[in-house]
């Protein structure tokens, strides 16, 4: 026997003064990662607090600003109309102020003391102040007179003859009451002149708001003839339409009776069937109507009963954070892996909008556990020693020891994952009810399935996808039960045939023997299926 | 003679530290070349023990990297106060052991007693320095662990069950059963480089 020595104090003592240098680059990486966090460091407390305070105010200002203000004018803003105005005739408005002319017209020409006539008139658009400009004839004097900011002046009528104005000239303010004490100075020529060039004014007036007038009067006019004139267009286009439809429908039913009668009169003379094929060909369908469409809706959601084949898409999980196979891998990444189950399903109505369901199917179910550290004592292989797998890879001596490709497969990998394959053969039975039952129909679906097992077997993984089979899990139920939980979704594409897609959820009640790991599975399947309705 | 050359050595050795002291007091201030000169004065000595407490020498160069990164963000916190190359090591190891701890593992249930021999005859056919390292390498990493903080660097059981979240009693089966594998696997190694220098003539 050589000299011993434990194996603590031999690696302590070789790796003394051991020492060995890393990658030459390694000091650039270590460099661009300070360069990057000292770059991070620029803005921590400033930054975060002005962008809080910017937040802040901006919310402050959306919350707190009169918007009412800003984008709808107040009631105060809106122009004054005083009371007083009221009373003061519009020159713009036709009635008034034509006439007052015409009276006034006929007073200037024709009579001095007799007659008279009242032009006023009025603008309160955008403007708070309305001025108010009497200009009084009479057969000694004329007198011009103007009112500010909404006060009336009455005019200053001495004489039965006067001219009245009132006009929105703001600037115009002066009240010529002398002119009336100047009866004497002025001849009845002079106040002729006046007389007319007022008039003339007035005439210049009334022609071009008259214009004006006319010429919205004849927009308008033209404006509503185009759009009658469209109205009438489009209703004798329909009614063309409307006639062309009825005429050929006329014309196809004429067509089809004299095509059958001719056809009925060859079968009568060849007494064979086949000729009154064509007739079904040669005449031109019509589009459907509403009725008609209506018809086919209902038709196509009305069956007895429908047989289904489909496929869905499996994934398995648990609702807690379990393991069915040993309740220290609780802590291990776990993930299911997608399958492809398939099967078939009839489906009776029971009324309207419910109907029975039962069927057949195969789920082929997958799951895997990640990061197992294997550990080999002895020949001891730790994964056999997981409570709820029964190995199935020992060899015959003694049953401990796996058999040597177990053992071979173990030394070269010392983390696997554990990989479940579980099939069931399914029998459900749910009760279907349609939410909405139209050409595209939605339903609710709840039953129970009957789960048969079928596969059972548990593998061990490498990361290069080598694997090596390694038991069965123990306390998997040959029978048990699921509770169903589905909202599908069928188009009614035709009388006879409609597609289904369903999000099914099924939750395992009775799964286990018993729960090691407390495990508690569920799959959701994805199933896409083609109905045949009778 | 022997008295001027002490002198002469301990005046190197104050030379020596009170560069250390300076280069450390300009990372402090991240200065970029002073932290250069630190990396490659520890380098190896740190690579060293990264590798002793990783799986391989690719996360190895991780942990060095995290580990200086580390270093240079908290060098501020260091007072003077104890061994500057021990506070750097501190850091290294408490990455590796980040890096590890949480690592699904599950204890074999064996029979094995803990009294089982874990020493070896050293006569025999010597192993490399590089074998003896990737067999540390291969051990499952809370072996590994346990293994090179109480055999390499000298931690007691208490404080390894202090660090690692885990018994005293734990911490000494382990390290026994890493022992166990350890000389298991020289044994093997052994027996391999025999078979091949006898093939080999």
């Amino acid at each position: 026997m050589g000299n011993r020595k434990d194996i603590g104090k031999l690696f302590n003592e070789q790796f003394k003064d051991f020492e060995q240098a890393p990658s030459a680059d390694l000091w650039d990486t270590i460099a661009s990662e300070l360069d990057q966090k000292s770059d991070r460091k620029i803005a921590p407390f400033w930054l975060y607090f002005g962008g809080v305070l910017i937040v802040g105010m901006l919310t402050g200002i959306l919350y707190w600003a009169p918007w009412d203000t800003l984008t709808s004018p107040k009631t105060n803003d809106q122009p004054i109309v005083n009371a007083t105005q009221a009373p003061i005739p519009d020159a713009t408005t036709p009635t008034s102020s034509s006439s007052s002319i015409e009276n006034t017209t006929t007073n200037a020409e024709h009579t001095s003391n007799t007659s008279s006539s009242n032009i006023s008139s009025k603008t309160t658009s955008d403007q708070n102040i309305t001025e108010n400009t009497t200009v009084q004839t009479d057969t000694n004097n004329t007198s011009l007179t103007t009112n500010t900011a909404g006060v009336s002046t009455p005019p200053q009528n001495t004489n039965s003859n006067n001219t009245q104005i009132v006009s929105t000239d703001k600037n115009t303010s002066r009240t010529n009451n002398a002119t009336s004490n100047q009866t004497g100075r002025y001849t009845t020529a002079q106040n002729d002149e006046k007389t007319t060039s007022i008039i003339e004014v007035l005439r210049t007036m009334k022609s071009a708001s008259q214009e004006a007038r006319e010429k919205k009067e004849l927009e308008a006019k033209t404006a509503y003839q185009a759009k009658i004139k469209e109205e009438l267009a489009l209703a004798i286009a329909a009614q063309k339409e409307d006639n062309k439809i009825a005429a050929q429908k006329w014309l196809d039913s004429l067509q089809a009776i004299e095509k059958a009668e001719k056809i009925k009169k060859a079968a009568l003379a060849t007494t064979t069937k086949e000729e009154e094929k064509p007739i079904k060909k040669k005449v031109p369908k019509l589009p459907k109507t509403e009725e008609e469409r209506e018809k086919d809706r209902k038709e196509s959601v009305n069956y007895k009963f429908a047989v289904s084949p489909y496929t869905s898409i499996l994934s398995y999980g648990s609702l807690t954070k379990g393991s069915s196979i040993d309740n220290r891998l609780v802590d291990n990444p776990r993930d299911a892996i997608g399958t492809i189950g398939y099967g078939i399903r009839a489906d009776y109505r029971l009324s309207e909008r419910s109907s029975i369901r039962f069927g057949i199917g195969l789920a082929p179910l997958q799951y895997r556990t990640d990061d197992f550290q294997v550990l080999i004592t002895n020949n001891n292989v730790n994964i056999f020693q997981l409570s709820g797998i029964d190995p199935q890879n020992l060899g015959q001596t003694g049953g401990i020891e796996p058999s040597p490709e177990a053992l071979a497969f173990f030394n070269s990998n010392n983390v696997v994952s554990i990989e479940q394959n579980i099939s069931y053969v399914e029998v459900p039975i749910d009760y279907q009810y349609r939410f909405l039952n139209k050409r595209v129909s939605m339903s609710f679906n709840s039953g129970l399935s009957l789960f048969v097992l079928t596969n059972n077997r548990v593998f061990a993984t490498a990361n290069s996808g080598e694997s090596i089979f390694i038991g069965r899990e123990t306390s998997l139920k040959d029978l048990s039960l699921a509770l169903n939980l589905g909202l599908g979704t069928q188009y009614n594409f035709s009388k006879n045939w409609r597609f289904d897609v369903e999000p099914a959820f099924k939750y395992q009640l009775n799964p286990y023997t018993e729960n090691i790991g407390n495990f508690k599975p569920y799959y959701f399947g994805l199933q896409f299926g083609i109905s045949y309705k009778f | 003679m022997t008295q001027p050359f002490v002198i002469i050595q301990s005046i190197l050795k104050q030379t020596k530290v009170l560069e250390l002291v300076q280069l450390i007091e300009k990372c402090k201030k991240s200065d970029r070349k002073s932290q250069q000169a630190l990396y490659n004065m520890y380098k190896d000595r740190l690579f060293a023990l990264c590798l002793k407490y990783c799986k391989n020498r690719a996360e190895a160069e991780d942990n060095l990297q995290d580990s200086f990164i580390k270093i240079f963000q908290s060098i501020k916190t260091y007072n003077g106060k104890g061994s500057f190359e021990g506070w750097m090591k501190r850091i290294t190891i408490n990455r590796a052991i980040d890096r590890y701890k949480k690592e699904p593992f599950i204890e074999p249930i064996t029979d094995q007693h803990l009294k089982e021999d874990t020493t070896v005859d050293i006569d025999e056919a010597p192993i490399s320095l590089q074998q003896m390292l990737a067999l540390i390498q291969e051990l499952p990493s809370r072996y590994r662990l346990v293994f090179n903080l109480y055999e390499l660097d000298n931690h007691t059981h208490v404080e390894i069950s202090e660090i690692l979240g885990i018994s005293v009693g734990t911490s000494k089966s382990n390290l026994h059963r890493a022992k166990l594998i350890l000389k298991e696997k020289i044994t093997a190694t052994r027996t391999t480089t025999q078979k091949n220098s006898i093939v080999n003539g």
